[in-house]
């Protein structure tokens, strides 16, 4: 299993620039995924390691090699596609033993390699059968069993679960995370879907238009996301955004307040912020509940309420018009039209400046990277994440 | 939707309407040619034929030509139908999935050849046939035949090709074939409709070309259907009954055809464009 | 980083493609592009004969012949010829296209059927046409008599009106099913769900023809009209199998004023020196067909 390594990528379309200098490095047997919006170029990055899209600047190495002039064939990597792109007039048998066919293996060493991935994936008795008489469960793992027969250093999945429903996609990603821990494969991953980034990854990849917004453990990007965008973008329900005014900064935090927000000290560190700036103070819906002792509290008019058994979620707007998403107990008798105020704990909050930055927080938990794995391949001992994205 | 009766009845007259138009002509003419000659030329013609005999068609099999009319047509058919499947094949796949300068302009240029009347390269065409010693020589039927059908040959295969997903050759290029193979083992099996239809319009063409048949073959041997019939016919004066029997045997081959690969190519021309 | 990159691999794509491409420019240009320019030498010559010699005479041909009646009148009739076959063979067309999209018992065969007119070579529809037009044995006279349309048997092609329209409607009634089935390709791609979408709104049938099939197949319509009129203005063998351009050359169309002049009348600088004019002409036509055939964005 082999590293990847991104240096300076950029990539246009026409006059567009899509790809804005990225720098990454997923290191070796690790579950690595890209996530962002549609339309932030994540496909496209994929693609640039696949060698199915032209780099207009910077360079791809795979393992030590420089690939980015290589023909895809000869970068020694498998990917599985949005669509399976399976053959549709071969055989499962003959779409799984093309890439061996094409690379003249034995007849016996393809046909052993074939029977070994099916039983893999349960897919033994479909080996006969044509793409079109497989649901779409199936597709999907004839697709991941093409990348798996090639014995190659590195997996490169485009938003491999899309297709299907919701229940399959529960279980594929149960799959997907099983194989990764049996294979110790290098894997690329791109989704939009922030849970499965977050249940699959070893570290996560925030892009937005081009750029990288943060790289990190998943956790660690929940807890402490770099900027405004990962903070909304990771976590679902999104993250509450109240806009406020620094009143004053301190070696405690910043205090700072809001038209219906009484004076609050957010507990990060200070570095740059001054009385009077303009700021984001950010609350997850996970914590905002009924307000409890010591907790600061909003008021507003119930707006929505969606009962889920397990947990309820409300939402509140306050009478400036800002609407608060909150997860309260399922037990919970809260109406619509009803006034009610909704409360955190200091500690919970984010708070971003004016350029969405933020503010580091004094008090979440400190998420570190996965140790290396021992039995990871030796040229993949750097197991430190570097991740630089150019302003 | 339901059909209101109306609009049932409407489509019924109207289908009516296309089998008498396509359909009774041959019938007449096939029927009247198992018909002796008195009935055929009668004041009063006959639906369904009174008489029956297979004179015209022994005379038109052991007393003319047509045998080797016949297998001429057929050669030059096969050959053309070939080449320009294997031109049509190849150049589509370039100009509909492949990016080189001046492409569009060179597919342009291509379809542009139907602005020509065969007329204008016909002269020319005969002084070259000649330069080369092709005149006579059914060899040059199948390059002229070859000219007029590839260009909307190359048009057709659009459809089907664009109905293989890009992401289908990706999978093959991340396989390791190389561009032949992927031409080779994924894209031509799935366009075999495509092929197909390609192959009728491309035999159906040559079958039927008579101006350059008539002008760049001279000796009796070589000639094709359309001349030797057409010259059996000036050659008898005015027998029916020969005439009719060379209609029918001329229309049996591509009918057979059809009756096995019709559906396909009505099917290929109409489902390749769905994507 | 420097752009090479981007070079190599376009490069590697460029060059199979052209080995591609490679054997049909040959091709075509050895049969077409050297012809063409072959008449274009002939028409400022002086030769007679095929094979014979002659010499520059400049625009001599070109003179003679813009300057002669038959000319004009054969690209007349040339005119009336496209537009009535592009009439008549859209007409029919779209209603047998129409028809064939439905859905009832017959109709995949049907679409088999249709096309026997075009499957069959012209030599057959020119003995076809003559037998039943005939006056003696014929089948069509007949009938009109006993329909009581007419009262006498009619002779098809001995009047120039007559010979004219008889031609259109042969030559209409062997393409009509080629067109037909393109057509029906291009119905068929409509989705389903608009003309539902439309029912519910309230649009009857002929609204639904007139606002949803039209505009949406207006482009096939567009390129198959244009490319059957280049196509008409060539077509030789079944008028001069049927009537040899008379009587009385009602029916001398261009090609056939071609053909004559070139074979029969052994002028052949002025032959090409008309091919040269015809070709001008339809090749304007042509550029605005091939606007709407090339290939558009979608294609990689």
């Amino acid at each position: 299993m082999v590293a990847v390594t991104l240096r300076g990528l950029r990539k246009r379309f026409g006059a567009a620039e899509v790809i804005k200098g990225v720098d990454l490095e997923f290191a070796a047997g690790e579950f690595s995924v890209i996530v962002g919006p549609s339309g932030c170029g994540k496909s496209t990055l994929l693609r640039m390691i696949a060698g199915l899209e032209e780099v207009d600047e910077g360079e791809v190495r795979i393992g030590e090699r420089d690939v980015t002039d290589a023909d895809p064939k000869d970068r020694g990597v498998a990917m599985v596609f949005q669509n399976y792109a399976l053959y549709p007039h071969m055989s499962v048998r003959q779409n799984l033993s093309f890439a061996l066919e094409m690379a003249r293996r034995p007849k016996a060493d393809i046909d052993a390699k074939v029977c070994a991935v099916a039983d893999a994936l349960h897919i033994g008795e479909l080996l006969d059968r044509k793409p079109s008489q497989l649901s779409g469960g199936q597709r999907q793992r004839v697709a991941l069993g093409r990348a798996i027969v090639r014995d190659v250093g590195v997996f490169l999945f485009d938003e491999p679960l899309s297709n299907l429903d919701a229940a399959l996609r529960v279980a594929m990603r149960a799959e997907l995370a099983r194989l990764h821990r049996e294979l110790r494969c290098t894997i690329v991953y791109v989704t939009h879907d922030q849970v499965e980034a977050m249940t699959l990854a070893d570290r996560i990849v925030v892009l937005q238009a081009g750029n990288v917004m943060q790289v990190g453990a998943p956790l660690q990007l929940y807890h402490r996301p770099a900027n405004a965008f990962v903070a909304g973008f990771i976590g679902s329900p999104r993250m509450n955004f109240i806009p406020v005014e620094v009143a004053s900064v301190g070696p405690d935090g910043a205090t700072v307040s809001g038209p219906e927000l009484p004076p609050t000290l957010a507990p990060t560190r200070v570095d740059g912020l001054a009385p009077g700036d303009k700021a984001t103070l950010g609350v997850r819906p996970e914590h905002l509940n009924l307000p409890t002792e010591g907790a600061t509290a909003i008021e507003g008019v119930v707006e929505l309420v969606e009962r889920l058994g397990r947990e309820t979620g409300v939402r509140v707007r306050t009478a400036s018009g800002l609407a608060l998403d909150a997860i309260v107990d399922g037990a919970a008798t809260v109406a619509a039209g009803e006034r009610l105020a909704v409360g955190f704990r200091p500690d919970a909050c984010h708070l971003f400046n004016a350029e969405g930055r933020a503010l580091e927080r004094r008090f979440a938990p400190q998420i570190v990277d996965a140790p290396p794995r021992p039995d990871v391949h030796p040229l993949a001992a750097s197991a430190t994440i570097a991740s630089r994205s150019e302003q | 939707m339901r059909r209101s009766p109306g609009v049932n009845l409407a489509l019924a007259i109207g289908l009516a309407f296309l089998a008498i138009i396509a359909l009774l002509p041959f019938w007449w003419v096939i029927s009247s040619s198992i018909k002796a000659t008195n009935e055929i030329v009668s004041t009063t013609p006959t639906m369904v034929p009174h008489s029956f005999t297979l004179e015209h068609f022994a005379k038109l099999l052991t007393s003319s030509d047509y045998p080797r009319f016949l297998l001429n047509s057929l050669a030059v058919s096969a050959a053309s139908m070939a080449v320009t499947v294997v031109l049509a094949v190849l150049s589509g796949y370039a100009f509909f999935r492949l990016r080189f300068a001046g492409r569009d302009f060179l597919y342009r240029a291509i379809l542009l050849a139907y602005a020509f009347p065969a007329i204008v390269v016909l002269v020319p065409l005969y002084g070259m046939m000649s330069a080369v010693r092709l005149i006579d020589n059914l060899f040059a039927l199948v390059v002229i035949n070859v000219t007029f059908a590839v260009p909307f040959a190359i048009w057709m295969m659009r459809a089907f090709l664009a109905a293989v997903p890009l992401e289908i050759e990706e999978a093959a290029r991340l396989d390791g074939a190389s561009r032949l193979t992927i031409l080779r083992r994924i894209i031509v099996p799935l366009i075999a409709p495509g092929i197909a239809s390609v192959g009728i319009f491309a035999f159906i063409s040559s079958w039927t070309e008579y101006l350059f048949a008539s002008v760049l073959i001279q000796s009796d041997a070589n000639k094709t259907i359309p001349v030797g019939l057409a010259g059996i016919i000036g050659q008898y004066q005015v027998d029916w009954g020969l005439m009719l029997a060379g209609a029918t045997i001329t229309t049996l081959p591509v009918v057979v055809l059809f009756f096995f690969i019709g559906r396909y190519f009505v099917a290929g021309l109409t489902a390749g464009a769905i994507k | 980083m420097p752009r090479r990159l981007q070079r190599r691999a376009a490069r590697r794509e460029a060059v199979f493609a052209w080995t591609l491409v490679a054997p049909v420019i040959l091709w075509l240009g050895a049969t077409l592009v050297y012809p063409l320019v072959s008449s274009l030498t002939l028409s400022v010559e002086n030769v007679r004969i095929i094979g014979s010699a002659g010499r520059f005479v400049g625009l001599d041909n070109y003179l003679s012949i813009l300057s002669a009646s038959a000319f004009w009148l054969a690209l007349a009739r040339s005119v009336v010829w496209v537009v009535g076959n592009a009439a008549i063979q859209t007409v029919l067309a779209m209603v047998s296209a129409l028809i064939l999209e439905q859905t009832f018992p017959g109709v995949r065969v049907a679409r088999t059927w249709i096309v026997v007119t075009w499957i069959v070579p012209t030599i057959v529809i020119v003995i076809v046409w003559r037998w039943l037009l005939s006056t003696s044995g014929g089948m069509i006279n007949p009938l009109l008599i006993a329909l009581g349309l007419i009262s006498q048997p009619v002779g098809f092609f001995s009047s120039a009106t007559s010979a004219m329209t008889s031609l259109m409607l042969i030559n209409s009634w062997r393409w009509f099913p080629f067109i037909a089935v393109m057509l029906l390709a291009g119905l068929q791609r409509i989705p389903n769900d608009l003309y539902e979408a439309a029912a519910i709104d309230g649009a009857s049938r002929f609204a639904r023809f007139r606002r949803i099939t039209l505009p949406l197949l207006q482009p096939t319509l567009f390129v198959l009209t244009v490319i059957g009129t280049l196509l008409s203005f060539n077509v030789f063998d079944i008028v001069w199998l049927l009537t040899g351009g008379g009587p009385a050359d009602a029916t001398t169309t261009l090609p056939i004023l071609i053909y004559r002049t070139a074979f029969k009348g052994y002028r052949l600088s002025e032959a090409a020196a008309m091919s040269v004019v015809a070709t001008v002409l339809l090749m304007g036509l042509a550029l605005l067909a091939v606007r709407t055939l090339a290939p558009g964005e979608e294609d990689r």
